[in-house]
């Protein structure tokens, strides 16, 4: 597979990133105070690109889709930062610019599809409801029962439905699980057409649901040539699908490379032991035991975030935050113990 | 080889609603002692409920389960008190397995408190803080901490604390690493790995996720709808699997080395999906998913039949079992 | 490991958990400001015969020289139509009033609780049926109703309002519980329970109890403001203590025709009903927000 490398050019014709996120931080005020999840996360996605973005559960992934989003709930808090996608900060866009993206440009999908499909409509209803207030359908062509029935089968074909017919008179809880995922993809493309985020897609499916819906979304993310920003916490998932990995631990990046390289050569600690601690199907289980450490977001140590639980960490590690040190071409890492190549 | 527990044709059906669901439909196994043998299976396979029959939380609907050759095929309720000891259960999410409201110490207690096998509470402090430090969890920290204020991985350590407190000789392990994280998960399959050496233990290991069962697992069955479709020792199993739907299990498990994909079977790819438990398809579960399926497929079911005595494998398959 | 290594005593871990409790308690001012409410209240009720400058008044006394007295040094809260001392009754009326509250309180929400506990645990059998149908029978009755009916029979003194009130009570607790336990029951902790074979009694006091509580003593706390009041309610109408004992709904209507002009009679103990309810509101409010557990 010819993995695409899109470079930041320094200078002369730079070509922009379709999404930009620049020392994003965020957080959200709870009982027991303020919470800092993300922590000068910065991100860029070129159009076209996949990538992926790996982490663990509370790691601030969710987090992070949902400020570019600007989905967030009432009591989250963004400190400060820039999402610039085609020009515009999101966080700073006017109500009727944000909702023209959210119409026809930027699409999620869910982690749990149960959750993401209201039950008590239809999912003709559903699909309906998002094609009237998108701009995917025709201007010219009326909007009516008949052009909105001919464009949801034909989504719903897309996305390997078999019986659409019965699929969009059914609800929600009479479908599968792979099923009602297939739903949520649809309506998420009935919005992406420039960048698709998905949040743990095939985390709640069954493993051979799991590769078919992968397929699925690879075919077709390819076909419309979109940008996606894939979530997991399953490093195997993105193997195959995505050009470039984010590797997320507490809110901060600390690890970004092409995935052929985060996987041959990586070099934060973190993702060294994410990678060793995956059961392989073939070979010895060679993987080291980390302490579990929860992440305490509302006093998060000073200097790096992982160095609570990181069996290298020195007191720097402790005081100051590492900055990003450039490993290769697109490689970048953050860590006192690794130097300049 | 001395068995510690067999099902034979063990059956479990559910009144709902919409129909009757045939959650386990006749399955017969042996395990060995000492060894962990792995339930594998997809949502709707049945494996969870299988567990929750042998521990006692549901009564079959028909079939044998035998535990050192004794019938126990009853719910909890029923059994013999010392039964409740030598049979214990690690549920997958320690958050919902722990009594929120009580401390370590009294969670890890309580089996100990109820058997009495501890005569008041100084003793009983004793035995908790031993069975803390079995698990890799210094005493003085968590005895009196909640629940909520632990991670999955310290969680499920607890449980499997408060499991062994009763000396026990079988363990069924119902997906307990399915809610933690990669890196916790290694913790934990490993503390299982240590306590099984140290303390003669014999696991039944309830799970979907297959990595984990070859790094892990002594035997392993594939349950697919209610039946179980093949058995063999792990390392046959991977290297040479028979039924169709294990070959699509395995080529489905997301890997990141190239060597492993080189070991993922290229005949089968996962299509279609699970059946409904309430009308399953007539003749071999699997056909409609089949790519080999066969007319006799559509009609007769397949027996779980040896075809590998040597190698102890066993497939319930109409094509495998032609040769 | 990294992690201090501390013995913990009993006396250490109910001092942690105090403060956990003030901390999540003592974050809404209000709610700070309904337990210094409340517990004065209290204080005061406990310590009428010693604070009340005329407490001989809160019984048979008549002094018609004094009668109708407007608030002064002497009388703090003014004389009432028998030259009674208001603010001595209204403290001594304090204490009837949390003395009915008190008893009811602690009739009702063991019993409530008990019975839904066991309702919750065996639902959907005869026990559940039996138990919540005749809670259904006593939450239809008003409590106003129900002390008449029992004034009918039994001569109407405080006892019996409180009998009255009781019996009309008792059944939220029972809902409240039983709501609770039928989830609880599900839960995995409490199969474990099951199937390790501790008692059913056990199961429900360590296991599922402890879980319940949250709501049981909130309700318990706001309910204080509403029996006061329901006690209130039944003394204006007659059916509660009867004079000359110092009741606050007493006092309110005894005085009520003696608006506007001789205000005084009426309006403290009114403003003293109306002050109890909203310190121990508030305080419940408070009591809830200790029972919010969340994970970070």
């Amino acid at each position: 597979m010819v993995l695409k490398t899109f470079s930041l050019k320094s200078d002369g014709d730079s070509v922009e990133p379709l999404l930009r996120i620049k020392n994003l931080s965020v957080g959200y005020k709870t009982h027991e105070g303020v919470t800092k999840v993300l922590d000068n996360v910065n991100m860029y996605v070129y159009r076209g690109e996949k990538v992926g973005l790996i982490g663990e559960s509370g790691a601030g992934k969710t987090t992070l889709l949902n400020t570019i989003l600007r989905i967030l709930p009432p009591n989250a808090r963004v400190f400060r930062g820039e999402i610039v996608f085609n020009g515009v900060d999101l966080l700073r866009a006017k109500k009727n610019v944000l909702d023209d993206i959210r119409r026809s440009r930027i699409g999620i999908i869910f982690q749990d599809p149960m959750s993401a499909l209201n039950p008590f409509f239809k999912v003709r209803d559903q699909l309906y409801d998002a094609l009237r207030y998108s701009k995917f359908l025709d201007k010219n062509k009326k909007v009516d029962e008949k052009v909105l029935k001919e464009t949801s089968l034909k989504m719903l074909k897309e996305v390997a439905l078999p019986d659409a017919e019965r699929v969009l008179d059914s609800f929600p809880f009479q479908l599968s699980g792979g099923m009602r995922q297939r739903v949520c993809i649809a309506l998420a493309l009935t919005r992406a057409n420039d960048l698709l985020l998905a949040d743990e897609p095939t985390t709640n499916l069954d493993v051979t649901i799991q590769e078919q819906i992968l397929n699925l979304l690879r075919d077709l993310v390819n076909k419309r040539k979109l940008a996606v920003i894939l979530v997991t916490h399953a490093l195997g998932m993105l193997k195959g699908f995505v050009d470039r990995i984010y590797v997320i631990y507490a809110g901060q990046i600390v690890e970004v490379a092409n995935t052929n390289k985060l996987f041959s050569n990586p070099q934060h600690p973190y993702t060294r032991f994410l990678l060793e601690s995956a059961p392989r199907l073939t070979g010895e289980w060679r993987a080291k035991e980390l302490p579990e450490r929860i992440i305490n977001y509302i006093n998060p140590p000073k200097g790096c975030r992982f160095s609570v639980r990181c069996p290298y960490a020195t007191d720097r590690c402790k005081t100051e935050k590492p900055q990003m040190i450039e490993i290769s071409s697109g490689h970048f890492a953050r860590c006192w113990l690794l130097r300049k190549v | 080889m001395d068995i510690i527990l067999s099902t034979k044709n063990l059956k479990k059906y559910f009144e709902t609603k919409y129909g009757l669901v045939r959650a386990v439909d006749g399955i017969s196994f042996n395990v060995i002692y000492g060894e962990t043998f792995a339930l594998v299976g997809e949502s709707g396979s049945g494996k969870s409920t299988t567990g929750h029959m042998i521990v006692g939380i549901y009564e079959p609907t028909s079939g044998k389960i035998y535990f050192k050759g004794q019938d126990i095929s009853v719910p909890a309720s029923k059994r013999p008190r010392f039964l409740r000891r030598e049979i214990q259960i690690v549920f997958q999410d320690p958050a919902s397995s722990l009594n929120p409201s009580m401390y370590i110490k009294d969670i890890v207690g309580m089996p100990m408190r109820v058997h009495g096998i501890v005569r008041d509470e100084g003793e009983l402090k004793e035995k908790v803080m031993e069975l803390l430090e079995e698990v890799d969890l210094p005493p003085e920290y968590y005895m009196y901490k909640k629940p909520r204020e632990l991670g999955g991985g310290e969680l499920q350590a607890v449980a499997i604390a408060r499991a062994l407190s009763t000396n026990p000789k079988l363990i069924i392990l119902d997906e307990p690493t399915s809610a933690l994280d990669v890196i916790t998960q290694t913790k934990i399959i490993r503390l299982l790995t240590r306590l099984q050496q140290k303390q003669n233990l014999t696991y039944i290991f309830i799970t979907h996720d297959l990595a984990v069962v070859r790094n892990f697992a002594t035997r392993v069955a594939v349950m697919y709808l209610g039946k179980i479709v093949e058995v063999a020792p792990v390392n046959e199993l991977f290297l040479r699997p028979q039924h169709p739907y294990t070959m699509m299990l395995l080529s489905s498990v997301p890997v990141i080395s190239d060597e492993e994909e080189k070991i993922k079977p290229r005949k089968v790819r996962s299509v279609g999906e699970i059946p409904s438990a309430i009308s399953p398809p007539p003749g071999c579960r699997f056909h409609t998913r089949c790519p080999f399926a066969m007319d006799i497929c559509k009609t007769q079911e397949p027996e779980l039949r040896l075809i590998d005595k040597a190698k102890q494998h066993w497939v319930a398959c109409h094509l495998v079992q032609m040769k | 490991m990294d992690r201090p290594s501390v013995r913990i005593s009993r006396w250490d871990l109910w001092s942690e958990r105090l403060r956990k409790w003030w901390f999540r308690f003592s974050r809404s001012p209000l709610s700070v400001a309904g337990f210094i409410i409340s517990t004065t209240c209290v204080m005061l009720a406990l310590l009428a015969p010693l604070i009340a400058p005329h407490p001989e008044h809160a019984g048979w006394y008549i002094n018609t020289d004094e009668a109708l007295q407007p608030p002064s040094l002497k009388y703090p809260f003014g004389t009432d139509q028998y030259g009674r001392c208001v603010f001595s009754r209204v403290l001594f009326g304090m204490r009837y009033s949390f003395i009915l509250v008190g008893v009811v309180l602690s009739i009702v929400v063991p019993l409530g609780t008990l019975l839904g506990l066991i309702a919750g645990y065996f639902k959907n059998t005869l026990v559940d049926y039996i138990i919540m149908r005749i809670a259904d029978i006593f939450v239809a009755v008003p409590p106003l109703v129900m002390a008449l009916a029992i004034a009918a029979v039994l001569k109407p003194s405080l006892i019996n309002s409180m009998i009255a009130v009781s019996l009309t009570w008792w059944p939220w607790y029972t809902r409240l519980t039983y709501s609770s336990v039928s989830s609880l029951k599900n839960e995995y902790y409490v199969i474990y329970a099951e199937l390790i074979g501790e008692r059913r009694i056990s199961i429900l006091f360590r296991e599922i109890l402890p879980n319940c509580l949250g709501p049981i003593l909130t309700k318990a706390t706001l309910d204080v403001g509403w029996v006061i009041l329901v006690g209130a309610a039944l003394s204006f109408v007659g059916l509660g203590a009867q004079p000359p004992t110092p009741d606050l709904g007493t006092m309110v209507s005894e005085g009520a025709h003696l608006l506007p002009h001789y205000w005084w009679v009426s309006i403290f103990p009114a403003m003293t009903i109306t002050i109890i309810i909203l310190g121990f509101n508030l305080l419940g409010d408070g009591i809830k927000d200790i029972f919010v557990e969340e994970r970070w």
